[in-house]
């Protein structure tokens, strides 16, 4: 690190935000005494249920919501006193034009409801939720996407959407546009393919007298939300001690998959390892100009190649917590071992990253070994040993990640919450009556979630989540300069303004730039966003001649 | 025609004389109970009082809920009625007749009237008062006796009757004015009984009250001396005389049915002109919109046919209430108030509910799509329900087990509420569409050899029928549960939470917002029940059951079988001029048994190939088309030596039934029109134009097939109407020859001498089918041969017995008598599903391991053909559970607390009822010692005694020698406390029986390959966790190491140095039991939502057949704190 132009930035992790949330510590207290054994069980989050984070999201972007929904109104020359605001649902009254905030829900008509839960089998217990082949071989990834099209919202197939709050729900129906000179532009329409179960809106419309159902002319979500005060002290600070000639760069990888020689690319012949030497080199290198411009690697989960498709039998050993409790068969140890052997690899990867004096942000995804629920927790330092002794450089983050680089807030995650938000999406006019819907591409899902103001809109429904309760961790608060998400099938990104449109001065402040992070294995390719103008370019080890 | 009225006949003292007997009793209750009305509850109200309705009205718009406007105000012209609900009051009869005609009947003294209760076209209730009609009943004189038939003879026998009678009755009712009106001599009847009858002369004794009829009998039984009486030499008898009584048992609104061919639930003309409606306030009595009289003979009675075939617009209400019971208590009414009633309603012919409410005592915020209505005070609450009761003005009632909850607890709490003080509340108990008269139950046994015997609370509502569907499921449907929640389950594809009543509490004391949730809650169970109406044609069903046997709606729901075909036994009695003798009761002793159905002995196996099945079609039925047999042509073994030998036919038990070219029987006659009235039923019912005309006519031809069905039944009860053993006995005699007959027939002639490919095998057969295996290897090659072969059969067999072939099963497991399991094929190229008979797959007692395991098992063996892939999967599921790896969930067990149980609750009750000690009892009651909040409940023991709470349990392992009943334990409790479970009690217990039956056919040695193998030796019992009070707490737990629990001092961390190396390794092994647990939480919980439709609020069911899945929520929490205070130890 003798003549680095490296462009160090200031960084605040503010991750821990979401660390309260991810599986809390309990006070471990071993044998401990029994009242207070007695009192952790009843503190135990777990002992909650999923309403309170409803709740709490609820609560986190009813306001906004509704803001955006006057505003909208009076945008269109409606008198708000013409229109009620209904605190709870229940409070409804027929055939008034009224706002209703509350939670999106899609009910699949019950026969239509994938029966997992018929018959006590642990294997299948995720394997909607969650299919096997998501994330391990992203070639399949649209086949499951597509299998799961079936289960797209179809009112005509019984499926009823719904409004809800703690009060009761309410039926949604979409009105015809345009009625009584409320001329709604189609963006604004209701549209069950739009929303998912869990993401909050506003809706104005008037409810029917005899059926009850809501008939909506316009939806409204929370938007993307205001940024922080930039605190001026940070941005100087960047440029002025920095004395850097470049722009303080981060780059953005995900899918490393440590551990696996292949998917050899049969394209241009390079193995995986290779290519991570590759990008190590281009890192380290000072020679090659833009590597050296790199402040901060994000490693957006996807650090260790997902094992093979366990068997079923494996599976079953790991699902008693009291059957592993004492006794480990052999085949837990068979089955980690080549986990603890991709580990070590990363570990001496992310090592010599960090040696070279690069800080490497660690956001575990959804093979890496860390917990299942939202917020994940970091990597355990037991497993990245070489790595956590670069004590100031490395920084194992929570899943999903958030960070202030250079006085411009970062924001993203391993991509679960959009590839699971991606199915319940569909792409452009679902009015066609030819059924062939197509899903969302990464990066509209990735914009549809700064709409909502929310990171993971899905969870807790589909996306396995912590029950918080105070409040939902995932709630968009401030506004990121960056927003990602990881293991992508392809690269994608926009820019987007502060009122949620596409931007359209580059330059303008108070844009958001959204990263669709592809995965490294499948890809060889890495992204680099530049920290002050929010340019972004993807590089590519595919072709590099050798 | 306007004419002065009498009094309303209410005012003098109104009475039922509808119900008060079961199976076991069919004569009228003796009047004394009855007729003697005890005023002290019902004394006249003051006028203010009565004027209930416009105190409490619901100010909302009332036509959202109410009947159409009357159209009909005038009797000029035809009222057209549907009625569902008769009953019978004495009153003062008619002074003039509507339609000009002279007035028949008694004239004076009090006579009882009939009250027919309906519906017109256009849905307005009507009640027509018939009058006129008199009772009477036939007494056979002595064979070969005669009677002087002269007015003189039979004026002085009256004067003797109405002497012996008025001595008899006491100080009942209609003992000052006349009681025998007259007597008549009738010789152009005979007695059903025998091919020569022994009685052909009767006496018919006309009498002004039917109650009369039951003294008359036991006079006549008893035996007078009576003038007039020759014998059979034509010399006047002097001594007593014992006549037989004949259809004395015959109630008296079904003789008017029958005697004017009313069946039930049919359409009613009155003729123009022929009645008088009642227009005035002051001479109406009822809240019925239109009221009318009518002379007996006037009524014109619609067959069901054409036209009249129609439904009306029956209005249904479905409600349901919530009580607030005290901790550790149920409800009950003498303390715990009712907290809500809701409401739905609904009316025939429309789709869906017509108006939704609910009643919420205290705030509750608004429900979209139903009405709420919130009092301040339970009275106010009550009152305005009743107010809604009679605007609404339902002729069906229903609900879900409404009968011997929801009725009574309400009259009971109203009773209880007036005896504090709140005397206003008496009116509240008016629910019929009388006015003034109050509803009143009565506990009530039933028993029926199809039903069982069970307890019942019955409760007349005049003029409303209530119709529960709980125990409507119970006889219908063969469930595991028929909890509501499973139920809908079932047949709807819809969950409800269930709630358990120490939540409806704490709900109930908070704010409106929790009213609401529980207001929700009510309604959905008032809805369901409504919704199962619809979904299973149930109206319509009942209908025309009633139509076709001829009995009221609420005869089918309160009765059991017999009434049915006793009805359809009298009325063709009276087409051909026979009489029905009315036999004494035999006592339960004189219950002689016969030989019932026959089962030919199974070859256990398993077989590859396909077997066919042969049914007679209609066996019994048939069997008694087929052979004559009949009360009318039997003949005894005396009276046949004197009969043309080839006039009658011996059965195959010896009994002897003349031929029907001789003599026709009742029952053949009976069961003929029935089954051709079935095959133009079901023709109707392909040609229906719509689906409503076609659930009619599917109705229709159910309740003529199950009719058929209960002819036999009704022959071989013991104590029946009119048990004939040697008809049953010989039916099933007959049975059983002709399933051996089919037998060897087949044998001998699919045979290879016969120029068949393989000689053919009957492998089982019971009571009417018959398997076969032709030997053939593919469905197509069995198809032809079964069809042959069943039309042989047929050929040789006498008409109308017909062996059909319909289904062909391959593979075939046949385990058992009446335990089988097969792939069902009805057409060549595809099979059906699996049928299984006799299998532990539904019953409830069992854990749902064992089910699981017996389901997967036969799917494997049947459907996939895989038999070594069944075995594996076994042995599998016994490894896990041995090596405690089985979801707790799936071992649970649940029982209801019964009878008996309330004494070992130390809740009273008699040690007599609890000799026995039974696992779910001990344990609620070590529950109820633990807290008392929450142990389930044992049902007041006058209600629920079918649906006691269930309390769950699974079998923890005890000391050596510990009984079942000591090692019961709460799964919740298991869970939190990491209890071992005693898997051994599992494996010998639950699953070596059936596991052993279903393996038995298949391999050799289940027992020792399946259950003791190599997959046995293994066995793991965790630890349980540390808990206030228990033992565990007073071992000392020593820090261990958590690889390889070696002991560590303290603050050594937890890893000992041999195993510190291996941290990662261990960290990642725990972890995946923290990943696998976190899912399995979110997977669960979330479903949970989804199931029970809710987001923003906490799932409350507990319920144990829910699909939320109650114990393995609760065990994945456990699960998850296990997993992580492990992983935590860690550190981060």
């Amino acid at each position: 690190m003798t003549e680095t132009t490296r462009a160090y930035t200031a960084t605040h992790q503010s991750w821990q935000r979401f660390h309260e949330f991810a599986a809390p510590l309990i006070s471990s207290s071993g044998a401990g005494s029994a009242a207070a054994a007695a009192s952790n069980q009843q503190h135990h989050p777990y002992a909650r249920q999923y309403s309170h984070v409803y709740s709490a999201r609820l609560a986190g972007l009813r306001a906004r919501c509704l803001e955006n929904a006057k505003a909208k109104l009076s945008e269109n020359g409606v008198d708000l006193k013409d229109v009620d605001v209904v605190d709870h649902i229940i409070g409804v009254k027929d055939g008034k034009l009224c706002i209703l905030v509350g939670t999106i829900v899609k009910e699949l008509d019950p026969k239509r409801r994938p029966n997992v839960a018929a018959e006590y089998n642990d294997r299948d217990t995720c394997s909607f939720l969650f299919p096997e082949g998501m994330l391990v071989d992203n070639s399949k990834l649209e086949g499951a996407q597509e299998s799961l099209r079936s289960y797209l919202f179809d009112s005509k197939k019984g499926d009823v959407l719904h409004l809800e709050d703690e009060s009761g729900r309410v039926e949604l129906a979409a009105a015809g546009a345009g009625e009584d000179g409320m001329d709604v532009d189609n963006s604004d329409a209701l549209d069950a393919n739009k929303v998912c179960t869990g993401v909050v809106a506003a809706v104005i419309g008037e409810v029917s007298a005899d059926k009850g159902i809501m008939h909506v002319k316009s939806i409204h979500f929370a938007g993307v939300p205001a940024s922080d005060d930039k605190s001026g002290d940070e941005k100087r600070e960047s440029v002025v001690d920095g004395e850097a000639k470049d722009d303080p760069m981060i780059l953005l990888v995900s899918g490393l998959a440590c551990g696996t020689d292949s998917p050899s690319d049969n394209q241009t012949g390079g193995s995986l390892a290779l290519r991570r030497e590759m990008l190590l080199e281009y890192l380290t290198s000072s020679k090659l100009g833009n590597g050296a411009g790199v402040s901060r690697v994000i490693v957006a989960g996807g650090g260790i190649a997902p094992k093979p498709a366990v068997s079923p039998e494996s599976n079953k050993e790991n699902s008693t917590a009291s059957g592993t409790n004492g006794s480990k068969s052999k085949k837990v140890k068979h089955e980690t071992t080549p986990m603890a052997l991709s580990l070590r690899e990363l570990d001496l990867y992310f090592a010599e990253i960090l040696s070279a004096g690069i800080p490497v942000d660690y956001i575990p995804g959804w093979h890496d070994p860390t917990n299942a629920n939202w917020p994940q927790r970091p990597i355990h330092s037991c497993l990245l040993p070489n790595s956590c002794s670069f004590v100031d450089l490395f920084q194992r983050s929570t899943n999903p990640y958030e960070s202030v680089v250079g006085g411009e807030r970062v924001l993203g995650s391993d991509g679960l919450n959009v590839t699971d938000l991606r199915r319940y999406l569909t792409d452009g006019d679902n009015s066609n009556e030819s059924g062939d819907a197509k899903a969302v591409s990464t990066i509209e899902a990735l914009k549809q979630t700064l709409k909502y103001g929310h990171i993971a809109p899905t969870g807790p429904d589909s996306l396995p989540m912590f029950p918080s309760s105070e409040s939902d961790p995932f709630v968009l608060s401030k506004r990121p300069s960056v927003y990602f998400s990881g293991n992508s099938e392809k690269f994608e990104t926009a820019l987007v303004a502060s009122n949620g449109a596409d931007a359209a001065d580059e330059d303008a402040k108070n844009n958001t730039r959204l990263v669709c992070v592809p995965s490294f294995a499948l890809t060889g390719e890495v992204v680099l966003v530049n920290m002050n103008t929010l340019s972004c370019e993807v590089i590519s080890f595919n072709d590099v001649g050798l | 025609m306007t004419r002065k009225h009498p009094p309303s006949p209410l005012t003098s003292s109104p009475k039922r004389l509808r119900g008060g007997y079961d199976e076991e009793d069919f004569d009228f209750e003796p009047p004394e109970d009855d007729f003697d009305y005890d005023l002290t509850d019902n004394q006249p109200l003051p006028p203010n009082e009565m004027d209930e309705d416009t105190k409490t009205t619901i100010a909302i718009d009332a036509t959202k809920y109410t009947r159409p406007p009357v159209t009909h105000l005038t009797p000029d012209q035809d009222l057209n009625l549907q009625w569902l609900d008769i009953d019978t009051i004495s009153g003062s009869p008619l002074q003039s007749n509507p339609s000009g005609k002279p007035v028949t009947g008694a004239t004076t003294g009090s006579v009882p009237i009939i009250r027919i209760y309906g519906v017109n076209e256009i849905g307005n209730s009507v009640v027509v008062f018939i009058h006129g009609f008199t009772a009477y009943a036939h007494f056979a004189l002595p064979k070969g006796c005669t009677l002087i038939d002269s007015e003189d003879n039979l004026g002085s026998i009256r004067s003797k009757l109405e002497e012996a009678l008025k001595s008899k009755m006491g100080n009942q009712q209609g003992k000052d004015q006349q009681c025998v009106l007259g007597v008549q001599y009738v010789t152009n009847k005979s007695s059903i009984m025998g091919y020569d009858p022994a009685h052909t002369k009767f006496v018919k004794v006309y009498v002004s009250l039917p109650g009369m009829i039951t003294k008359l009998k036991s006079i006549m039984e008893e035996g007078m001396v009576l003038p007039g009486i020759l014998d059979g030499a034509g010399s006047e008898v002097k001594d007593i005389v014992m006549m037989s009584p004949y259809e004395c048992n015959v109630p008296y609104v079904m003789r008017y049915m029958i005697d004017f061919d009313i069946t039930g639930a049919s359409w009613l003309t009155l003729p123009r002109g022929s009645y008088g409606l009642r227009v005035e306030e002051g001479e109406r009595g009822t809240h019925c919109q239109i009221e009318a009289d009518i002379f007996y003979n006037e009524l014109i009675p619609r067959k069901p046919e054409g036209e009249w075939s129609k439904v009306a617009p029956l209005r249904i209400l479905s409600f349901d209430i919530e009580c607030q019971g005290r901790k550790g208590y149920f409800p009950e009414a003498e303390h715990d108030p009712v907290i809500q009633i809701a409401n739905s309603l609904s009316v025939y012919g429309k789709e869906g509910e017509v108006f939704q409410n609910v009643f919420t005592l205290k705030g509750c915020l608004p429900i979209v799509g139903a009405q709420v209505i919130s009092s301040d005070t339970e009275e106010e609450m009550l009152l305005k329900w009743r107010s809604f009761l009679h605007a609404s003005d339902a002729d069906i009632l229903t609900g879900y087990n409404v009968q011997n909850f929801d009725i009574p607890y309400l009259l009971d709490r109203a009773e209880a509420l007036w005896k504090k003080n709140s005397a206003e509340l008496r009116i509240f108990t008016q629910w019929g569409r009388v006015k003034n008269s109050q509803t009143k139950k009565r506990q009530q046994m039933f028993q029926s050899s199809a039903y069982g015997r069970r307890e019942n609370t019955e409760t007349d509502i005049e003029g409303r029928v209530i119709f529960d569907m709980l125990p409507y499921m119970q006889r219908n449907h063969k469930l595991s549960s028929y909890s509501l929640n499973s139920v809908c389950a079932e047949f709807l594809s819809q969950q409800k939470e269930d709630v358990h009543h120490s939540i409806i509490s704490d709900l109930q004391n908070g704010s409106d917002a929790d009213r609401h949730r529980l207001a929700v809650y009510c309604l959905k169970d008032a809805l369901l029940p409504q919704r199962l109406m619809d979904k299973l044609s149930v109206l319509i069903n009942y209908v025309e059951m009633a139509r076709v046997t001829g009995v009221p709606v609420s005869f089918l729901i309160s009765r059991g079988q017999q009434i049915k075909v006793f009805s359809m036994i009298l009325r063709k009695c009276r087409e051909v001029n026979l009489l029905v003798p009315t036999l004494k009761k035999s006592g339960p002793g004189q219950d002689e048994g016969y030989e019932g159905a026959t089962v030919l002995d199974p070859i256990k196996s398993y077989y590859e190939v396909p077997i066919a099945t042969l049914d007679f079609a209609s066996l019994y039925p048939s069997i008694m088309q087929a052979y004559n047999l009949c009360y009318s042509t039997m003949l005894s073994a005396k009276e046949a030596m004197s009969v043309d030998a080839d006039k009658y036919k011996k059965s195959e038990n010896g009994h002897i039934f003349v031929k029907s070219e001789v003599k026709k029987g009742i029952l053949p006659i009976i069961l003929e029109e029935l089954l051709s009235a079935r095959k133009r039923a079901k023709k109707d019912m392909k040609n229906a134009p719509n689906d409503f005309e076609k659930a009619v006519q599917n109705g229709r031809q159910l309740a003529l097939k199950v009719s058929a069905n209960s002819v036999y039944g009704f022959t071989g009860a013991g104590v029946g109407q009119l048990p004939c053993l040697p008809i049953a006995s010989s039916v099933t005699s007959y049975g059983r020859y002709l399933l051996e007959r089919t037998r060897s027939y087949v044998e001998e002639n699919f045979s290879i001498a016969h120029g068949y490919q393989h000689d053919a095998q009957v492998v089982y057969g019971d009571t009417d089918s018959v398997m076969v295996k032709f030997g053939t290897k593919t469905v197509e090659e069995t198809f032809p041969l079964a069809i042959e072969a069943a039309e042989k059969c047929s050929a040789i067999f006498p008409d109308p017995i017909l062996l059909e072939f319909e289904k062909v099963y391959f593979p075939y497991l046949l385990m058992n008598k009446k335990r089988y399991a097969g792939l069902m094929w009805t057409q060549v190229d595809k099979y059906d599903y699996m049928d299984t008979k006799g299998l532990e797959t539904v019953r409830r007692d069992n854990c749902a391991l064992v089910r699981e395991v017996i389901q997967t098992s036969l799917d494997k063996i049947i459907i996939e053909r895989n038999v070594s892939g069944a075995i594996e999967y076994v042995k599998s599921q016994i490894a896990d559970l041995l090596q405690n790896k089985m979801d707790i969930s799936r071992l649970v067990i649940t029982k209801s607390l019964n009878k008996g149980a309330e004494y070992a609750l130390g809740l009273g009750g008699k040690a007599d009822d609890y000799k026995n000690k039974q696992a779910h009892v001990e344990l609620a009651a070590r529950m109820r010692k633990r807290d008392p909040g929450s142990a389930p409940q044992m049902a007041s023991a006058s209600f629920f005694l079918h649906l006691g709470d269930r309390v769950p349990y699974v079998i923890i392992t005890g000391a050596k020698g510990a009984k079942t009943f000591e090692k019961a334990e709460d799964p919740i409790y298991v869970l939190e406390n990491n209890v071992p479970i005693d898997c051994k009690w599992y494996l010998t217990n639950q699953l070596s029986k059936p596991l052993t039956r279903i393996f038995e056919p298949i391999i050799d040695n289940v027992e020792k390959s399946l259950l003791q193998g190599d997959h046995t030796r293994k066995i793991f019992i965790p630890t349980p966790t540390a808990k206030k009070g228990s033992l565990m707490m007073f071992a000392h737990k020593k820090a261990t190491c958590m690889g390889c629990k070696a002991g560590m001092n303290e603050n050594e961390g937890n890893l000992c140095k041999h195993c510190l190396p291996k941290e990662s390794q261990l960290y990642l092994e725990k972890l995946a039991v923290l990943k696998e647990a976190e899912l399995r939480y979110a997977h669960l919980w979330a479903e949970a939502q989804r199931i029970h439709g809710t987001l923003h609020t906490d799932i409350m069911c507990t319920g144990d057949g829910c699909g939320c899945q109650f114990y393995r929520r609760k065990k994945v929490q456990a699960d998850i704190r296990l997993a992580q205070e492990q992983l935590d130890k860690f550190g981060r």
